[in-house]
């Protein structure tokens, strides 16, 4: 039988396929030929090693935005402020890495552990507050964005601008401090095996240790984790520090291994990518990989799309923005399809019995 | 010279099946017209699938049903209404915040010239409908004002406005005080005397003797046959409900020994959010080996006390003395390894639906070092042979323990709660309603587990509303009545009518007096 549990990933992937029809649509409207375009699109995210290489250093951060966002609803926060999360670790990662001269092996360490730090700390906020006064956190985390964007942007266009930049940004940054490259070349680096150990230890943490156990149950059914004797407000907040430490990271990646300095607007939206990418997963920590990747696949193979087929990169926003809305429709979708499932097996017994009927007459 | 029986609902052969579970088995049910007929069985047994078969709600496997004589494919409640049939849930569908009248006229609003809802016509409508059904109801009165009485009879007559001639009760007597059960037993003789066939849905024995003209049995999703009233008794109804004679033995209670008490609540008050007060000075304790019931009509502060002993709401004063020890500001984790705790409302508080039934078997102690291995890791090895145990021994019927809780029956679900709180080993147990819903069966293997644990040794608090299970295993009873404790009985001679008196505040006793007041 067809159970909610097992139709969640289906339902993403389905939501992916009409998203990637009605985009063709889109396409073919615009005077372009879908299959051209979308032949474009996936060589230019996975025909070559360095096309895949660029499509897996983009997945690196959506990977970390992803699980932020997972392990905060899991834990029952619902968490829109991984944008914001991941603006404020990137920032923390960038001030050490230029105030903090030290070997990679010391410096970087320490910048990751810092943006874990600063973004579970701007993760915790809204936690607090809902457990403190009740705010709702929908409301707080999506807030929190525009205060951690803007005040980035303040930070790199007044006390850490670099003169004669065209925009607000710091200085880059040394050599030291900068990820291992995994693929000579290209800027693929060993940030995408960390957000890869990331998602191993978060699905570990949920399926093994009591900590996850509880931090599980009490999202699911915050009065039975109450009543059982969990410490639900203290989980909730523990919750939203790891959620928000994960999108952290994610922008110290974007700044030390990406960018190599900190930039105003520096993310295009990755900690939304995240909430989407965790919903498709269903807020499984493997799950997030793939999709993360295949978003990843979306925004590098557009840019090749434009150049070669004149179909705008924007389409993989309209694909994105469509996924969710077919994900959106999920549950009155699966409702339907199983009474419709379940009409049409009586339908055919009715039928069945009809003929019988018809027979013994 | 036989006299062909007119009936009204035949239902021939209905299987219905969700997955691999089949909850219903070629079941034959017949409905004369203008009876009241009752259908029993246990929980998950197949009468609430059945019932919502009959409605429309759900679409049988395979079957036939015929109206009248005549075969109709329900295929939506809409259909079911157009051929008469109306049907009062178990969990209401009301709209709090509406008027009687509006809940009732929802959908086929009386209209004026405007083409605006005429309140006038539809106040009288409604009025006019309650004195001629003997549902007494004020139109006007807003629901979320109404006890649960009365939004059930707002539900009927619903139902009744809609046009129904065959009237389907799922389990109307389980939210219920006593008195508003020998109402509504009066209200629906006098429906079935105007030419209304009742179909009603129960697991109390008692109440099916006492109400229906026939009575359908089913057990495990068959149909054990459809008895008359004259023709069968309450030991025969058990039996067949089960599949076996139970054994209407007392409960083995052990004689008490005496000693120091286990529990002791002294002068516990507490306030709700408003600041009115909810509960007066509560004052009880108990010892070892004895079970202290607290007996009370719903809403008189039952749940408050046991939220108040479980930690869920603060003390406004009082202490709370668990074993020797002061738990009155411990936290819940702490206070339960002291108390074991039931809660009354099963489904949200006692159980995470969501989660497996595994997970639910292991609350409480997965945080415990002896069920842990590792950097604090849940020891699985260990905890999924304790949950196949467990459902072994407290006989929980499930496809194994990874199921997703949801999908047991209520009975199977309050066993969970059961297996898990019994497996605690704590010397106290505080529980609420603990077989409110569950059938014969169940509610048995439920009281067997708490003498159990009495003999053992242990000092058991019961919350109750259900006066034959506080008759029959308390040892000191006390009466719960609007916040305060109005009397201390003894179980031994004392009668249900007796008790009831001292429950609706009819009678009450201070210092061992017992004062009667002038009705």
């Amino acid at each position: 039988m067809l159970t909610k549990k097992y139709l969640t990933p289906i339902t993403s992937v389905i939501a992916l396929i009409f998203a990637l029809f009605v985009g063709a649509i889109v396409i073919a409207l615009n005077g372009n030929n879908p299959i051209a375009a979308y032949g474009a699109l996936i060589e230019g995210s996975f025909s070559s090693i360095p096309h895949l290489a660029s499509t897996l250093s983009i997945a690196t951060p959506l990977i970390f935005t992803g699980l932020g966002v997972a392990v905060a609803f899991k834990a029952g926060v619902a968490n829109i402020g991984a944008e914001g999360q991941l603006y404020m670790g990137g920032m923390a990662a960038a001030l050490i890495v230029i105030y903090v001269d030290a070997p990679s092996i010391i410096v970087i360490p320490l910048a990751l552990l810092v943006a874990f730090i600063v973004g579970g700390l701007y993760g915790a906020v809204p936690a607090v507050l809902k457990v403190k006064t009740n705010t709702n956190e929908v409301v707080t985390t999506l807030m929190l964005n525009y205060i951690a964007i803007l005040f980035t942007s303040y930070l790199v266009n007044y006390p850490f601008k670099v003169a004669n930049a065209p925009i607000g940004m710091t200085e880059t940054i040394n050599d030291a401090a900068k990820l291992p490259v995994l693929y000579p070349g290209t800027r693929f680096n060993i940030g995408f095996l960390l957000a890869i150990l990331a998602a191993v230890l978060i699905a570990l943490m949920f399926k093994h240790t009591s900590f996850g156990y509880e931090m599980r149950i009490q999202g699911e059914s915050k009065v039975f984790g109450r009543y059982i004797g969990i410490n639900t407000d203290k989980r909730i907040v523990q919750g939203m520090f790891i959620g928000g430490g994960l999108a952290g990271v994610g922008g110290a990646i974007l700044v030390l291994g990406i960018q190599y300095k900190f930039v105003q607007s520096i993310s295009p939206g990755y900690g939304f990518d995240g909430l989407t990418i965790a919903l498709m997963a269903a807020f499984n920590a493997y799950a997030v990989i793939p999709i993360s990747v295949l978003f990843g696949a979306l925004r590098a193979g557009s840019i090749s799309m434009e150049l070669n087929t004149g179909v705008p990169s924007e389409l993989s926003n309209v694909i994105q923005a469509l996924v969710i809305l077919f994900m959106a429709a999920q549950s009155t979708f699966t409702s339907t399809l199983q009474d419709r499932i379940s009409k049409l097996g009586f339908r055919k017994e009715q039928r069945k019995l009809n003929e019988k009927e018809v027979q013994s007459e | 010279m036989e006299k062909k029986t007119k009936y009204i609902v035949e239902m021939i052969d209905i299987s219905k099946s969700f997955g691999s579970v089949q909850a219903n088995k070629n079941v034959n049910f017949k409905v004369i017209d203008g009876e009241i007929h009752a259908i029993i069985g246990e929980n998950g047994a197949g009468k609430t699938t059945l019932m919502n078969i009959l409605f429309g709600v759900l679409l049988p496997t395979a079957g036939e049903i015929r109206i009248n004589g005549e075969t109709v494919v329900m295929t939506s409640p809409n259909k079911a209404i157009q051929l008469g049939i109306g049907m009062v849930h178990q969990h209401f569908e009301l709209v709090p915040s509406f008027t009687v009248a509006e809940n009732i006229c929802m959908g086929h609003e009386p209209r004026n010239k405007f083409g605006t809802v005429d309140k006038q016509q539809m106040y009288n409508y409604v009025q006019q409908l309650s004195e001629k059904s003997g549902l007494k109801v004020d139109p006007e009165e807003r629901v979320e004002k109404l006890s649960v009485g009365l939004r059930q009879r707002v539900e009927i007559l619903k139902a009744l406005s809609r046009g129904a001639e065959i009237l389907i009760l799922d389990e109307p007597t389980a939210v219920l005080t006593p008195l508003e059960c020998q109402e509504l037993f009066a209200v629906l003789h006098k429906m079935k005397k105007q030419g209304k066939t009742i179909i009603i849905i129960t697991h109390k024995l008692r109440e099916v003797m006492e109400i229906a003209d026939n009575i359908t049995v089913l057990s495990r999703g068959e149909t054990k046959g459809t008895l008359h009233k004259n023709e069968t008794n309450e030991l025969e109804l058990a039996s067949l409900m089960m599949g076996k004679t139970p054994n209407f033995v007392p409960l083995n209670k052990n004689p008490i020994k005496e000693s120091e008490p286990l529990l002791l609540i002294e002068n516990l008050s507490v306030h709700n959010a408003v600041g009115k007060q909810i509960l007066k000075n509560i004052n009880f304790d108990v010892r070892p080996g004895k079970i202290l019931t607290i007996a009370g009509v719903e809403g008189n502060g039952q749940s408050e006390l046991f939220d108040a002993l479980l930690g869920f709401l603060p003390l406004s004063s009082g202490l709370i003395i668990a074993e020797g020890k002061d738990i009155t500001d411990s936290n819940i984790k702490d206070r339960r390894s002291f108390c074991s705790y039931i809660p009354e409302d099963r489904s949200t508080t006692g159980l995470d639906l969501s989660a497996s039934v595994h997970d639910n078997l292991i609350a409480g102690i997965h945080c415990l070092e002896d069920w842990q291995r590792g950097p604090r890791c849940i020891d699985y090895k260990k905890t999924c042979t304790l949950a196949e145990e467990l459902i072994e021994t407290y006989s929980i019927k499930t496809d194994g323990y990874e199921i997703e809780t949801n999908s047991l029956s209520g009975g199977n679900q309050q066993k969970i709660i059961l297996a898990r709180e019994m497996n605690f080993g704590n010397k106290i147990l505080i529980c609420a309603q603990p077989t409110r819903g569950l059938d014969v069966g169940a509610a048995r293997f439920v009281h067997e587990r708490i003498i159990e644990m009495k003999n053992s040794g242990c000092a058991i608090v019961l919350i109750s509303t259900d006066l034959d299970e506080v008759l029959l295993i308390s040892d000191v009873i006390k009466v719960l009545f609007e916040g305060e404790i109005v009397a201390t009985l003894s179980p031994e001679g004392l009668s249900p009518e007796e008790l009831g008196l001292y429950m609706t505040g009819a009678k009450k006793m201070k210092e061992g007096i017992r004062i009667e007041y002038a009705n």
